[in-house]
């Protein structure tokens, strides 16, 4: 069995070697780090963009089963989807399950208002704004209703619609405007038979309901530094979304002993976070998370540079050995 | 509660320009008039606590404030204007580029009289102290969001703490940030929300 048929299987709840893994995003500098510490091989090209062939066997040697493409020009005057085709191809041949991840209509109004005015807006024109999500989520389904690139095997749209505190805007406004918004982009892309994942950082605890509501195959990251419970998010939708994550970033920094503690609000989760940690919250994340299929291993937030490679080759090497 | 109070405190802008205008054609004094408005902005703030309101109000809340204060600006006497609650140099630290929280607070700290230095984001720990040095500030408030910051959070806490022999600078750290984040930094407090932070940086100041 290889990656696809690993996230296909946890998609739908059918039987599979074991549980894929995957990330949202890992970025070009980390994979640099990363391989060059494996290799010990310095002579990588410049820029590092350019390296397929690298990508390819970095995912491998974690032993990732599906890779995220993202739009490389999310804010392209024509509004067109920009994608590496190559890579894409690429990816599919080398048994990945390949997710396009594509900003969502709240994340693309942030961006392009600024979070401040945007939040601002919200508070006084909430129908106009509403109005607003509705026109650019048309533009967003006939994308998908066009056709995704040949190798695409499933969509993650990304909409970070909370923080640590919550939603940033009342859960009646997701409800009435961006509910249609996510039913629209999931039924369209329910006819091509992709499964849609969402992604949020955040509490997303209040708005559960609605994301089951729209349709959506699975949940990314589900972010334990926010509040966000993963036992209890299986436990009352496990039947419902695939769920992706969620280790904390904050325990993949440092190399153990210069940065000992992880940071999240003022929640008790919070405490010493190192090798013997990471291990545990590994381990504990598995043994709830992995029975009864539905599940994606992974981090919340991605691999980024400033993490420590060392770390996340533990991590996933641990993974492995389960 | 008085009738402009409530119109900031229901976050309806045109009434509370309206009730402002109103005031200060009928011989209100400008003084009580913020006066007022600071109540309409407690009060928002309460709400916000109270999960009624979400970030979007408190943003618009602050922005409402400052156009009111635009109003009564001109009305102000000279002795007025220097009536303020304290000066704070603010900043997220070198590595971080998050700024929105930070953004939000200021506008917030500004509306309750607050003079505030914005140093931006990523910003290098003596860029701080040159700050605190020129502006004789006596609060500084650090952000950061980031796991991988806080040893900057703590090289900028040292630093300050060595030119302030005196020990007259306190220090708020806010963001992603919790009791063994302040320990280890060495600030003196630290908070995950703007209003608790205001709360404290009056407390400091002796104008709660
Ligand atoms: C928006 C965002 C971004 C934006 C920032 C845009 C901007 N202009 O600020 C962008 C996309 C640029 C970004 C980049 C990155 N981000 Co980011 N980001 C976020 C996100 C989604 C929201 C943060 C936010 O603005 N919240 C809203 C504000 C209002 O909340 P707040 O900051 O907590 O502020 C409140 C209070 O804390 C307080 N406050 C804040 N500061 C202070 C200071 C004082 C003194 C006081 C009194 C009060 C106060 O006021 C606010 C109102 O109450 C968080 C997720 C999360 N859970 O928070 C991740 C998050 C912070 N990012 C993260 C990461 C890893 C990154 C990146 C490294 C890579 C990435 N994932 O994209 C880069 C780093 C770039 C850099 N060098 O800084 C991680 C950090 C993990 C960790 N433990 O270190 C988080 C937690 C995401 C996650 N789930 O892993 N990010």
């Amino acid at each position: 069995m290889n990656g696809i048929g690993r996230v296909y299987a946890a998609i739908n709840r059918l039987p599979s070697d074991r549980f894929p893994r995957g990330e949202l995003v890992v970025d070009k500098q980390f994979i640099k780090e990363f391989m060059k510490k494996e290799t010990k091989r310095d002579n990588y090209p410049e820029p590092v963009e350019e390296d397929l062939e690298m990508e390819i066997e970095f995912y491998h040697r974690l032993g990732l089963d599906l890779v995220c493409v993202h739009d490389t020009e999310p804010m392209h005057h024509s509004g067109d989807l920009c994608f590496k085709l190559d890579y894409i191809r690429r990816f599919n041949a080398e048994g990945f399950f390949v997710f396009l991840v594509l900003n969502g209509v709240f994340q693309t109004l942030v961006n392009q208002a600024g979070f401040t005015n945007f939040m601002k807006n919200i508070a006084r024109w909430p129908q106009q704004v509403g109005e607003e999500l509705q026109k650019l989520s048309q533009k967003i389904s006939e994308h998908i209703r066009k056709g995704l690139p040949d190798g695409v095997h499933g969509i993650i749209i990304a909409d970070d619609i909370a923080f640590n505190r919550g939603t940033y805007v009342a859960p009646e406004f997701i409800q009435k405007y961006l509910l249609p918004c996510w039913q629209n982009q999931v039924n369209s892309a329910r006819e091509q038979r992709i499964p849609v994942f969402l992604h949020s950082d955040g509490n997303i605890n209040a708005v559960l309901p609605i994301i089951v509501e729209a349709g959506f195959d699975g949940l990314q990251c589900i972010e334990p530094a926010a509040g966000m419970n993963f036992k209890e998010v299986k436990q009352k939708y496990g039947k419902y979304l695939c769920l992706m994550g969620n280790i904390d970033p904050a325990l993949l920094y440092g190399n153990g002993a210069n940065n000992s503690f992880g940071c999240a609000s003022d929640d008790p989760h919070v405490q010493k976070h190192n090798f013997p940690e990471l291990a545990r919250a590994v381990n504990e994340l598995i043994a709830m998370a992995a029975p009864d299929g539905g599940f994606i291993f992974g981090t919340c937030s991605g691999l980024h540079a400033g993490l420590s490679t060392e770390k996340v080759k533990f991590m996933y090497e641990l993974v492995r050995n389960i | 509660m008085t009738s402009l109070t409530q119109a900031i405190s229901d976050l309806n802008e045109n009434l509370a320009m309206e009730l402002v205008k109103h005031r200060l054609e009928s011989g209100y004094k400008p003084l009580d008039i913020v006066e007022e408005c600071r109540n309409g902005m407690i009060a928002v703030g309460e709400r916000y606590s109270r999960g009624e309101y979400f970030l979007g109000d408190l943003v618009l809340s602050a922005e409402i404030f400052h156009e009111l204060m635009q109003l009564l600006a001109p009305g102000f006497r000279d002795d007025e204007v220097k009536k303020v609650s304290g000066r704070i140099v603010f900043g997220t630290v070198e590595g971080d580029i998050h700024d929105i929280g930070k953004n939000i607070t200021i506008a917030l700290l500004r509306c309750y009289g607050f003079e505030v230095y914005d140093l931006g984001v990523n910003v290098p720990s003596d860029k701080f102290v040159g700050c605190l040095k020129e502006t004789d500030a006596n609060i500084l408030c650090l952000s950061s969001l980031l796991s991988s910051c806080f040893d900057s959070l703590k090289r900028t806490v040292q630093q300050v703490r060595l030119f302030d022999k005196q020990g007259k600078i306190k220090i708020l750290i806010g963001g992603l940030v919790n009791e063994k984040v302040c320990e280890y930094t060495g600030a003196d407090y630290w908070v995950t929300d703007a209003r608790k932070g205001i709360t404290i940086c009056q407390q400091w100041n002796g104008v709660l």
